[in-house]
């Protein structure tokens, strides 16, 4: 039941979690992260609903799947134990579902996504998948505007060469 | 895995100028009218300026091209019909009902949420053991040696029954003759 243009975290999973998982996908790079961050993601707007101002809210859905895989981050740093292995096999499974054999090309861009540095990667994230302007991509990563033009410049560039260099 | 081709556009990546951010922002909508007048006019006259726009294109369009993403079937159901892990903050949110029936299928919230009980559970048994046995080692003295004297009770008792009436000896005449017969 929708009070007040604030929607329950319910119906949230529901229109939204689609949104959601793929931002988590193209931050994380493999379907199990991703599961973690958007059940923390809604657990986190569970208790946040009751602040949340009705408005953009795939931006403020963005911000804390962001926030939940920067934390994320952050931790693993902390326990190298638990970082990701830099095994290309768990960005890129090698067999691939019978309904992904014909998107060879969704896994050649989502494998150089996952390969930027995270620094690049949200950004580019928040910017061409989940549609947030420079300011709003500013407020979520806490830092100027400049940054973020400048961080999503790099990324894209990285990107480009690293897709045209798969190509060659 | 063969990667499909994505033809490069104008002179290669090389052509990008690193700082030259105002082509994303550009792009995107973000950059100021004043920078926008100066980039067309810039764009007018430069060859491998266009060209470097295209590359950044290209890859804003890759990204922005790819399709949402499913999360593994059951993923939004389980989490719907069995509610997040956690007590909601106080407020007008209401809890999820439980789901009536039979015993659903782990769901990733339980799994994760056990998952971390039990590393908790045994992170806490493990240090008690470890803190247990530490203090048996440490703080409980080490006994003597516990083998028992033989040699010096039978030369007690040897003593005392050369000197007293032995209970033992004593027995013997009421013992019966023991043999074996032809």
């Amino acid at each position: 039941m929708v009070t007040d243009g604030v929607p329950t975290w319910e119906e949230v999973a529901r229109d939204h979690g689609r949104f959601m998982y793929s931002v988590a996908y193209r931050l994380a790079g493999n379907d199990e992260d991703a599961q973690d961050l958007v059940q923390e993601a809604l657990l986190r707007v569970h208790r946040g609903l009751e602040r949340y101002q009705p408005g953009s809210l795939e931006g403020w859905l963005a911000r804390i799947v962001t926030n939940v895989f920067l934390d994320e981050v952050r931790r693993r740093r902390r326990r190298p134990a638990d970082a990701l292995p830099d095994d290309p096999e768990r960005v890129l499974p090698a067999s691939p579902a019978a309904d992904e054999v014909s998107s060879g090309l969704s896994d050649e861009i989502q494998a150089a996504l996952a390969a930027l540095p995270e620094e690049f990667r949200v950004p580019v994230v928040l910017c061409d998948v989940a549609d947030q302007s420079y300011e709003q991509i500013a407020a979520a990563l806490g830092v100027p505007v400049g940054t973020v033009r400048s961080r999503l410049h790099r990324g894209r560039r990285l990107l480009r060469t690293m897709l045209t260099e798969g190509a060659a | 895995m063969s990667r499909p081709p994505i033809p490069p556009t104008g002179s290669g990546s090389g052509s990008l100028d690193p700082d030259d951010t105002v082509l994303s922002a550009y792009l995107d909508g973000e950059c100021t009218d004043a920078e926008r007048v100066a980039l067309d006019a810039r764009l007018a006259d430069s060859a491998d300026l266009r060209a470097a726009l295209a590359e950044v294109a290209a890859a804003r369009d890759a990204v922005r091209g790819l399709p949402l993403r499913d999360a593994p079937p059951g993923f939004f159901e389980r989490l719907l019909a069995e509610g997040l892990p956690e007590a909601p903050a106080a407020g007008p949110m209401e809890t999820p009902a439980p789901v009536p029936g039979p015993a659903p299928a782990p769901s990733p919230v339980d799994l994760a949420a056990r998952r971390a009980r039990r590393t908790r559970r045994w992170t806490a048994v493990g240090g008690a053991a470890a803190a247990a046995m530490i203090a048996v080692v440490v703080v409980v003295p080490r006994p003597a040696s516990v083998t028992p004297p033989v040699a010096t009770f039978t030369d007690a008792h040897a003593v005392r029954s050369s000197l007293q009436d032995d209970v033992v000896s004593s027995l013997v005449p009421l013992g019966v003759r023991a043999g074996f017969r032809p």
